[in-house]
C-alpha cells in the first residue's frame, strides 16, 4: 500500500485576488499534490512570467496547455522545431473568484480549475461519503467464521489479522489509514499491525496476532473501521475531586413526588454527562488488569450516530469469548496434524490452535481504550453505561 | 393564466411568449462545461463535469445567470430582462439554483412556440414550468428539484475595448468552425484594415479577413469595426466554437477585444438582454 493512494488532502495556500489583482501567475501554480519531478520543479521555478500590464480586469496565470488542446494535435515533430511555433499557454479568468473551494460534504479544500486537482477531490468525496469500496472479493471469499452481523440488514462486520491473506490485509490497511487521517491519530506502522512477527521477534505463526481490525462493511463499503490490541493492563478513569464533590452536594434528593424526584435525577445524570465532557479524563495511580484494547475506532463522518461502533465493540467482546470457547475443538484438529489445519484454512484454526491461552473476558472492564478523543469517550461512556471507572491504557 | 398557483405565495412568475429562447440559451451552458471532452480518458471527466449547476438569480430586473467553466478559462453571462417577459413578476430577490442537465431535460419536452411560465414559490425547494401550448390546449407542468449552490456572484468590470468588431453571427460561426479544421488557436488582429482572423497549424495556416461593410438592404449583414488602437490576441478555437452555438439566438454577434482583457462576445437578445461568452487569451510562453 503507497501512501500516494490515500495521501492527505492537498492545500495551497489560496490566494485573495482581487478583482484588479496584479498576482500574476500564483494561482495556477502546479495543482496542490504531492510535488513532481525535480526536473519539472526545476522548469516551473525558472519560468515565472513577468507582469503583465494590468487593466480593466486582469488575465491571469500561464497555465500550461490545458488537455483539451490536444485534439487535432499530430505528432509533427517538424512544426515543433520551427522557430516560428511558438507555445502558447492558456490564460485563466481572474474576477475574484474563489480559487480554492471547499467541499461542503466532505471537507477537501481543492483548486477547482486543476483536472488533477478535482479527480483527487472526486476520489477523496466518494470515500468520504460512500465508505472505501473493498470489492466483492472480500465480502464472499471471507473466511468461515470472521463474519459478524451488523446493525442493519446488510450489513456485515468482518476481522481481519496478521495472517489474512495479502489483499484482505491490504484493503484493511487502506482504511485503517483513512481513519487514522480523521482521527488525527498517530498513524502505527503497518509492519506492527499486519506483520507475522510478535513481541520475541519470533516470525510465524505462532502466536495469537497482537492486533486486529474489524471492519463494518455496508454490502461492499467499508465504513466503519476498530482496531484492537492484546493488553495487559490499563487504567481505571476517575472522577475529578471536585466533580465528585460537587455531585455529592447536588444529589441530596429534595421531598417532592416521585416524578420530579426522577426528573431531577434524569436532570442531573444529564449535567454530569455534560460536566464529564467537559474536562479532560483523569487517570487512576494504579493499573488493572484489561485484555482487549481498543487502539482505533472510527465510523466514516456520514455514517455516524448509527451505532456502528457500538456493534463493532460489542462484536469484539463476543468474538473474543467465541474463540475461548471454540479453542477445544480447534486443539483436537491440531493434535492430528497440520495437514488439517491448514485443509481447513479458517483463520479460527490458525490463531486458535497455536497461542497462548486465551482468557474468558469478565465482562466490559477487560476492555480498555487508548487515549480517547472526544468522540472516543462519548462513545466509552455510552458503550460502559458510566462515566467513571471504565479504563483507559497507555500505549 | 397564474391558475396553478397554488395557496403558497408566489414570489416568482415570469413568462416567456416563446421557450425557445430559454431552450436555446441552456443548451449554451451545458455546452460550456462540455469542452474539457476531448481524449477518450478525460470523456469521463467530462461527463462529470457536465453536472454543472448553476444560480438563476432573480430580481425585479429580470433572471440572470452567471456561471465559469471548471478551468476557469471561460466565463458565462446572461441577463433575461423583465421586458423580455410578459409577464415578469419578482418580489423579492431569489438565486435558484437548478442543476443544468436536468433543466435541460425539462426544457426538451417544450416545442418551441410554446409558451413557458417559470414560478418559484418563497424559499422554494422547486421551480415549476409551465409549457403552454400555442395552437392547441395542451398544458404541460414540471417542477424541477432545486439545490443549494454556493456560487459567489463576480462582478465583470465595465471595460473599455479597444476594438469593437460587429458581425453576422453566421459569419463568426463560419469562421471558427472553418479554422477549428486547421488549428486549435486563432489569432484575431484587428488594424485599421480590417480584422484577420489567422491560424497556424500543422498541415498549413489560413486566415480569414474581413472588412467593414454595409449592405443597405439587408442590415444585419453589416461588419463594423470601431477601433482606437490595434489590437492581436489569440484564442482556443475549441471555446469559440463553443461559443457560436449561441448564433441561432441573434442574427448579430459583437467581438470586443483589448490586449490583457478577456474576449468579449456578445449576443444581442431582444430588449436588452444579452448572452455574453468571456475567454481568457493565449499567450506565448516567454521561455
Amino acid at each position: 500500500m503507497t501512501s500516494s493512494d490515500d495521501s492527505v488532502p492537498p492545500s495551497t495556500p489560496s490566494h485573495d485576488n482581487g478583482i484588479f489583482s496584479d498576482e500574476p501567475a500564483q494561482i495556477s501554480s502546479p495543482p496542490s499534490s504531492p510535488p513532481g519531478f525535480p526536473w519539472e520543479q526545476q522548469k516551473n521555478n525558472t519560468t515565472t512570467p513577468t507582469r503583465p500590464a494590468i487593466s480593466a480586469f486582469s488575465v491571469l496565470g500561464k497555465r500550461k496547455a490545458l488537455a483539451d488542446i490536444d485534439d487535432n494535435m499530430r505528432p509533427t515533430k517538424k512544426v515543433a522545431q520551427t522557430a516560428e511555433s511558438k507555445p502558447l499557454s492558456q490564460m485563466q479568468i481572474s474576477l475574484g473568484q474563489k480559487v480554492q473551494q471547499k467541499c461542503k460534504l466532505c471537507g477537501m479544500e481543492y483548486v477547482r480549475s486543476s483536472a488533477e486537482d478535482r479527480k483527487l477531490h472526486d476520489k477523496h468525496h466518494k470515500q468520504s461519503t460512500e465508505g472505501y469500496d473493498v470489492g466483492k472479493d472480500f465480502v464472499q471469499k471471507a473466511p468461515v467464521g470472521t463474519i459478524f452481523d451488523g446493525v442493519a440488514k446488510e450489513d456485515r462486520i468482518f476481522t481481519v489479522y496478521c495472517y489474512d491473506t495479502a489483499p484482505r490485509k491490504r484493503r484493511a490497511q487502506a482504511v485503517l489509514q483513512i481513519a487514522q487521517r480523521d482521527l488525527g491519530a498517530v498513524p502505527i506502522s503497518e509492519e506492527d499491525v499486519w506483520g507475522y512477527k510478535n513481541e520475541d521477534g519470533h516470525v510465524g505463526r505462532t502466536s495469537e496476532p497482537r492486533y486486529r481490525a474489524y471492519m463494518y462493511i455496508r454490502k461492499t463499503k467499508c465504513i466503519g473501521l476498530m482496531l484492537i490490541e492484546r493488553i495487559k493492563e490499563a487504567r481505571r478513569v476517575v472522577e475529578r475531586d471536585a466533580a465528585r464533590r460537587e455531585a455529592k452536594k447536588g444529589a441530596c434528593p429534595g421531598n417532592g413526588s416521585a416524578l420530579s424526584t426522577l426528573q431531577a435525577r434524569r436532570q442531573a445524570a444529564e449535567k454530569a454527562e455534560l460536566e464529564a465532557a467537559k474536562h479532560p479524563i483523569e487517570l487512576s495511580r494504579t493499573s488493572d488488569g484489561a485484555k482487549i484494547g481498543i487502539a482505533r475506532i472510527w465510523t466514516s463522518p456520514t455514517h455516524r450516530g448509527q451505532g456502528i461502533a457500538v456493534a463493532l465493540l460489542d462484536t469484539a467482546v463476543k468474538h473474543h469469548d467465541e474463540r475461548v470457547d471454540k479453542k477445544v475443538v480447534v486443539q483436537v484438529v491440531d493434535r492430528q496434524g497440520e495437514v488439517v489445519a491448514k485443509q481447513n484454512d479458517t483463520a479460527v484454526c490458525l490463531t486458535d490452535a497455536t497461542c497462548e491461552p486465551l482468557e474468558k473476558l469478565r465482562g466490559k472492564e477487560d476492555v480498555a481504550f487508548s487515549q480517547p478523543t472526544a468522540a472516543g469517550a462519548r462513545l466509552a461512556r455510552k458503550w460502559f453505561g458510566k462515566l467513571y471507572g471504565w479504563h483507559v491504557y497507555i500505549d | 393564466m397564474n391558475t396553478t398557483c397554488t395557496n403558497k405565495s408566489t414570489v416568482l412568475e415570469a413568462r416567456l411568449e416563446q421557450a425557445q429562447l430559454l431552450k436555446k440559451v441552456t443548451y449554451q451552458f451545458s455546452f460550456i462545461s462540455l469542452t474539457r471532452m476531448l481524449t477518450p480518458q478525460q470523456v469521463v471527466d467530462a461527463i462529470k463535469d457536465l453536472v454543472q449547476d448553476c444560480n438563476f438569480d432573480c430580481n425585479d430586473s429580470g433572471i440572470a445567470l452567471q456561471a465559469m467553466d471548471n478551468s476557469h478559462v471561460a466565463l458565462v453571462s446572461m441577463m433575461l430582462k423583465s421586458e423580455s417577459f410578459s409577464p415578469f413578476r419578482c418580489d423579492r430577490n431569489i438565486a435558484l439554483g437548478i442543476n443544468l442537465t436536468s433543466l435541460q431535460k425539462v426544457l426538451r419536452c417544450a416545442q418551441n412556440e410554446d409558451i413557458l411560465t417559470v414560478k418559484a414559490e418563497d424559499a422554494p425547494d422547486v421551480v415549476n414550468m409551465v409549457f403552454e401550448s400555442a395552437d392547441n390546449d395542451r398544458i404541460s407542468e414540471y417542477d424541477i428539484k432545486l439545490m443549494d449552490i454556493d456560487q459567489e456572484h463576480l462582478g465583470i468590470p465595465d471595460t473599455e475595448y479597444a476594438a469593437t468588431i460587429s458581425m453576422p453571427s453566421s459569419e463568426f460561426q463560419r469562421i471558427c468552425r472553418d479554422l477549428t479544421a486547421l488549428s486549435e488557436s486563432v489569432a484575431i488582429e484587428c488594424t485599421k484594415e480590417g480584422v484577420k482572423f489567422a491560424c497556424n497549424g500543422d498541415i498549413g495556416s489560413g486566415a480569414v479577413t474581413l472588412r467593414s461593410h454595409t449592405d443597405v438592404e439587408k442590415p444585419e449583414r453589416n461588419i463594423e469595426i470601431n477601433l482606437s488602437e490595434p489590437v492581436a490576441l489569440t484564442f482556443s478555437l475549441k471555446y469559440l466554437v463553443n461559443f457560436c452555438k449561441a448564433s441561432g439566438l441573434s442574427d448579430s454577434v459583437k467581438l470586443c477585444l483589448s490586449n490583457e482583457v478577456p474576449l468579449l462576445v456578445e449576443y444581442a437578445l431582444s430588449n436588452n438582454s444579452y448572452l455574453r461568452f468571456y475567454l481568457a487569451p493565449k499567450i506565448g510562453d516567454e521561455e
